[in-house]
């Protein structure tokens, strides 16, 4: 798989997975990916939340530099880190 | 007037709803960072309320820096006066307050706010802070740490805040039944007295105190740990987490972190002003701001998680991060070239940022040495 197909395929789950965390089912097809994910409603516990979720779904592990609140700032940059721990 | 929102500026010092406020009034105006750089120093946990919180003074159990800002001018009002003079309508109160540019604080019970997570719950007396109104549609602009423990600014009711106001519990109210209105002071009187210039030697006998965890001689301070010992207290509570006997509380790292950030400032303001000479200090110093992040991080993977081996991994970067302050801030307090700073902010700056004439281009030679006592 390449990094931009499974970052395809991410952005989507990443969209989604913010939707059902807000509420707000809009985000899921109208999320702004270079948007602030904070501004979507994401506090800092939900983002380590879905991070966590992120990490049991695709099996792969975040550094510790990541986990700093605002690290991943837009559905992009979290999409392409997933993109290169999976290739 | 039907509708009217106060500034509120971003800021990144929101983990308790006190320093919140200030920073949301008084932003990064250049004229207020010397204040702010000269407070912000020590750390006080009260043992009694397992909390951390910020104490600049030598001799006191407590100081709210809010109340202390000298960019703020603060009216007093109790209770009563609300009741006789706009029939306990604390809406109407605000709303002629917001009117003369003022913002409205007081304690209310947020079981009463939609918006707040203890809605429809138990009484919960908190702050609570207003800084607009909008008559069409019956709303207030308020702010406070309403929702999972973060602040929020948001809309309630005018029903809703007069229902929350008068049922706050007036045997548990920390303003003693008072309503405060506040004001940004864009320039103040009482400049040299209130310390609205950067001072260096009580910047640095703070931090000098903050590094030696200074305990004030009081019996109101025995039960409290101050300055860097707190990480004491820190390891004492992760240990209890570890163990079980404990629940997380991020607020104890997350204001540990932001006392890193406005350290780093700090640290950076000195330099840009000469006090600093070696940059080294605040590249360093990042790395103990860094630290802390991926603490606060690691605690909140810890709570939802579960997996204890964040908690270690806690307990060791805190430690670590400590250790590397220490020997930053003490290379800092014997580095410091001190002199007063006589550019004391004070300009009219109505609601922007305003840089100070000179700032940018300030030269060593102007300055004056205390230290030689060489006026140059």
């Amino acid at each position: 798989m390449s990094i931009h197909a499974a970052s395809s395929d991410t952005v989507q789950y990443l969209k989604k997975m913010i939707a059902e965390m807000t509420g707000n089912p809009v985000l899921e097809f109208d999320a702004d990916i270079y948007a602030q994910i904070r501004d979507m409603g994401v506090d800092s516990l939900r983002m380590i939340q879905l991070l966590v979720h992120i990490e049991q779904h695709f099996d792969i592990a975040f550094d510790d530099d990541e986990l700093i609140i605002d690290y991943f700032a837009t559905i992009d940059q979290f999409a392409a880190s997933i993109a290169r721990k999976m290739a | 007037m039907t509708t009217k929102r106060l500034p509120m500026h971003d800021h990144d010092y929101k983990t308790y709803p006190n320093i919140a406020h200030l920073f949301c009034m008084i932003g990064n105006r250049e004229e207020t960072l010397p204040w702010v750089y000269n407070n912000f120093i020590q750390l006080v946990y009260f043992g009694s309320l397992r909390k951390i919180d910020y104490t600049n003074k030598q001799d006191s159990f407590f100081d709210p820096l809010l109340f202390d800002c000298p960019w703020l001018q603060f009216q007093f009002m109790h209770r009563d006066i609300v009741a006789q003079k706009w029939q306990g309508s604390i809406v109407q109160f605000a709303i002629e307050a917001i009117d003369m540019g003022q913002y409205v604080y007081f304690l209310a019970d947020q079981s009463q706010i939609r918006e707040s997570d203890a809605y429809g719950r138990q009484a919960h007396n908190h702050d609570m802070f207003i800084y607009g109104y909008d008559k069409a549609a019956g709303t207030l602009h308020i702010a406070d740490n309403l929702r999972r423990g973060r602040y929020v600014e948001t809309i309630c009711s005018f029903a809703e805040m007069e229902a929350a106001y008068a049922a706050a519990d007036p045997d548990s109210d920390w303003f003693d039944q008072r309503v405060m209105s506040v004001s940004f002071k864009p320039k103040t009187y009482f400049q040299y007295e209130r310390n609205t210039a950067f001072d260096s030697l009580s910047a640095v006998d703070a931090m000098d105190r903050y590094v030696r965890g200074w305990k004030p001689p009081s019996y109101l301070c025995l039960e409290n740990t101050y300055g860097i010992k707190v990480y004491d207290r820190i390891q004492e509570y992760l240990q209890g987490l570890e163990q079980g006997r404990d629940v997380v509380d991020i607020r104890l790292l997350h204001i540990l972190w932001e006392h890193k950030k406005l350290m780093r400032r700090r640290l950076r303001f000195m330099l840009e002003h000469d006090f600093l000479r070696d940059a080294s200090l605040e590249s360093t110093y990042a790395e103990v701001e860094r630290a802390h992040g991926i603490a606060v991080g690691l605690l909140l993977k810890y709570s939802v998680s579960g997996d204890k081996r964040s908690i270690a991994k806690v307990s060791s970067l805190l430690s670590d991060g400590a250790s590397l302050e220490k020997e930053l801030l003490k290379k800092a307090i014997a580095g410091t070239h001190h002199r007063p700073m006589y550019d004391k902010g004070g300009a009219f700056s109505g609601e922007n940022s305003v840089v100070l004439q000179g700032h940018t281009d300030r030269k060593p030679g102007r300055i004056a040495d205390v230290q030689a006592g060489i006026q140059r």
